[in-house]
């Protein structure tokens, strides 16, 4: 546990001190700035802006988890720092948790500063220019919790994704790669395969159980699931699993 | 050295084995907790007034199904390419509204309600298993059905329209679903009793002008249960009558007929619906005045536009109100085609009755009108005696029970001024199936008076000038230059 202590603090103070992660928050945040500008123009609308805000959240996922998670583990194998941090009373789940807190915290951070757009927006407004609130708590919390949520699978993902080369750009590549199946494969699957023409009817439960849209759209209108949490949760162990027993296999190579 | 490496070798077999292993326990509790999660969840709407939960009234009726004997709920809505806002906003409530239905359904990982999607097009094999087993033939639509039965609800039933302008201001699905899951659960079939010993219409009879063999082999495909009732024979009302139907009686029902139904209609709260003809006396006055419904000897006149209509004696009636038993005529307008009709309306001189309620459903135009001296008619034009139009042709009375405001549906009675339109030569035009449909369903509450009302559909405005929507996007645009900014101060602290 103090491993894993350690190993956060440093990667949270390497993170904050990087002037990377500063120009990775600006880009981040001027996307969002877009997609909320875009929200906005494109009303009236059937769903609030909020809503429709964290609607987008694949976009800036796709892009920002490989950024935040690319150089975790990788470098460490380039460099050949692992093995020395393995020489030390630190476990590969202590290194392995470790970064994925780092990241995880800061990917939470990243989005809690997107909130600020609908703060900002309900400060600016002028009253009675808007039917309805911008600070509307339900779809805040549920669009948060959503994004919170699936960000465990996602950050995992990246993490795994840097256990497996030594290279930082082979890790974003295979990241974003995977991000864009786990997010995007179903709708892509939905709408331009003949999937529901093959599919069997015992599978739709399934299907319809993973798909990462339609729980979006309820935590976004403030309905609260237990499914996506397990899920998205139980993948993340799996995932961060997964690359400890990576580690931990390199490490005795 | 051979048998260090030997050693080595086992050491790395014995490694990969454990690595197996780990692989294989993460993923069966991966497989295991999902298997679980999938089976047991729950559902928190945090909205304020629960907007997007079921009434508490419709997890009522789920929590007794009974789980051996799940509902299923078949859509076939359909994606087109050319689908209106108002299509893909049906489908889209009914998508987030059937969510609730399975969670509600669901209890201690056992389905009560299953949900399918089944597109009718990509899906041929399904499709042709739906139309051979519930003879599906429309796609749009959501079928729900339990065991034999069944109700097929069609997308447009869906929306709550504006009465004048047609605008989309809401979703009926929760009433429609609930009732109709309400209707495929039930277990016993409906009694309705059809009078006769006074010439009505002949359940029986394939004759096109005093049959009505259309008629009840309609009603009995929708699991009623059809039975001729005399009731100077039987002398009672029986006692398992949900409805009693009185079609077209040629001569006047005794004193004690009247009584049996009054008393059927009050104190066992029972149901009766008439369809009288002009021309004939029917003896049930007494029992009008008691309900609040007017009855006159008058025959409605109407300049028809219609000339097929007009041709045959038939009126095209277009007029209808926002009643559970006209309401989704009116809304898909069609119109119903009745005969020769007498006008019925609300008596606006019956003693005042809190607990009694008297809506008139079906309205001519305008322009006609009620002819007082219908039998010697020979002109074409209103007199002084006459009524001018519109005038109501159907009117239902219906009684609150109950008391310290809780009401309970009690008897009802329904009159239609015609009888013409349940005949078998004219029972299959226009509107008239889905009137006796409606007007059968209303009266044995498969439409149970659900209290749910349509779900408002909400469109979000934001009105700003030019102005003020650049100097928001500016403001807006600090956030990410305010990281930047930070980021440059404690890049700059860090150095000096």
């Amino acid at each position: 546990m103090r491993s894993f202590r350690a190993i956060l603090r440093q990667e949270i103070f390497v993170l904050l001190i990087s002037p990377a992660t500063y120009v990775a928050g600006f880009l981040f945040l001027l996307l969002m700035w877009m997609v909320f500008w875009q929200v906005l123009k494109e009303m009236p609308s059937d769903d609030l802006p909020v809503s429709s805000f964290f609607q987008m959240f694949w976009l800036p996922v796709l892009f920002m988890v490989p950024l935040l998670t690319m150089r975790s583990i990788a470098e460490e194998r380039r460099l050949g720092t692992l093995e020395s941090i393995l020489t030390t009373p630190t476990t590969p789940l202590a290194i392995v948790a470790g970064k994925f807190a780092a990241a995880y915290i800061l990917f939470l951070i990243f989005w809690l500063l997107s909130l600020g757009y609908p703060i900002l927006a309900a400060l600016q407004v002028p009253e009675g220019s808007a039917t309805f609130s911008f600070m509307e708590l339900s779809p805040l919390i549920g669009g948060f919790m959503f994004v919170a949520v699936s960000g465990t699978t996602y950050v995992a993902a990246g993490i795994f994704a840097s256990s497996l080369t030594r290279s930082q750009l082979v890790a974003a590549m295979l990241c974003f790669a995977v991000l864009f199946i786990v997010i995007l494969g179903e709708q892509i699957l939905f709408t331009y395969s003949g999937l529901p023409e093959t599919m069997p009817e015992r599978w739709q439960p399934l299907v319809e159980y993973v798909r990462t849209f339609r729980q979006l759209e309820d935590f976004s209108r403030g309905i609260l699931d237990t499914r996506p949490f397990v899920l998205y949760f139980s993948n993340a162990i799996v995932l961060l699993g997964l690359a400890v027993v990576i580690v931990e296999r390199k490490a005795t190579r | 050295m051979s048998t260090e490496q030997g050693d080595f070798r086992k050491i790395r077999r014995l490694e990969s084995s454990n690595a197996f292993l780990q692989v294989l326990l993460l993923l069966a509790i991966l497989l295991g907790m999902n298997y679980l999660a999938a089976r047991f969840y729950t559902r928190t709407d945090l909205t304020r007034s629960n907007e997007h939960s079921l009434s508490l009234e419709t997890r009522a009726y789920i929590e007794k199904i009974d789980p051996e004997n799940p509902v299923r709920i078949i859509v076939t809505l359909l994606a087109k390419p050319n689908d209106t806002d108002e299509e893909i906003q049906t489908r889209l409530e009914v998508e987030k509204i059937l969510r609730e239905y399975a969670y509600h359904g669901n209890r201690q990982g056992t389905a009560r309600i299953i949900v399918e999607y089944v597109d009718v097009f990509r899906q041929r094999e399904r499709a042709r298993e739906l139309a051979m087993e519930y003879n599906i033939q429309q796609g749009d639509s959501i079928l729900i059905t339990s065991g034999e039965r069944k109700r097929l609800i069609p997308a447009s039933h869906l929306r709550a329209l504006q009465e004048r302008s047609g605008v989309l201001v809401g979703f009926r699905g929760e009433e429609l679903f609930t009732s109709a899951i309400l209707h495929v659960t039930r277990k016993e079939k409906d009694k309705v009793y059809i009078l006769d010993g006074h010439g009505e219409l002949l359940l029986d009879s394939a004759d096109p002008e005093r049959g009505m063999t259309e008629a009840s082999a309609f009603l009995m495909k929708r699991n009623i249960e059809l039975e001729p009732l005399n009731l100077l024979l039987a002398r009672k009302v029986p006692a398992d009558a949900r409805l009693v139907i009185i079609a077209s009686p040629q001569s006047e029902f005794s004193e004690n007929e009247v009584i049996l139904l009054k008393d059927y209609l009050r104190k066992r709260n029972g149901r009766v619906l008439v369809c009288l003809d002009p021309y004939f006396k029917h003896g049930l006055e007494d029992l009008f005045r008691d309900w609040g419904i007017d009855v006159q000897d008058k025959l409605v006149m109407e300049p028809s536009a219609d000339r097929q209509a007009a041709q045959s004696g038939a009126t095209l009636i277009r007029e209808f109100a926002n009643h559970q038993i006209t309401r989704t005529i009116g809304a898909s307008h069609i119109p119903v085609l009745m005969g020769a009709c007498r006008p019925v309306q609300a008596d606006l001189g019956a003693p005042l009755d809190e607990s009694l309620r008297v809506t008139s459903i079906l309205r001519t135009k305008e322009q006609s009108w009620a002819e007082t001296d219908y039998r010697k008619l020979e002109k074409s034009l209103p007199g002084p005696r006459d009524i001018p139009g519109p005038i109501s042709i159907a009117a239902v009375a219906e009684r609150q029970i109950g008391q310290q405001g809780i009401n309970i549906a009690g008897g009802r009675l329904t009159v239609f001024g015609d009888s013409n339109w349940i005949s078998n030569a004219w029972f299959n035009r226009r509107g008239n199936r889905e009137l006796l449909h409606n007007s059968v369903f209303w009266n044995l509450d498969r439409y149970t008076s659900l209290n749910i009302p349509p779900r408002p559909l909400k469109e979000y405005e934001l009105t700003l000038d030019a102005e003020e929507f650049s100097s928001l996007r500016g403001r807006l645009l600090l956030l990410p230059l305010g990281i930047l900014v930070l980021g440059g101060i404690c890049i700059w602290s860090r150095r000096h």
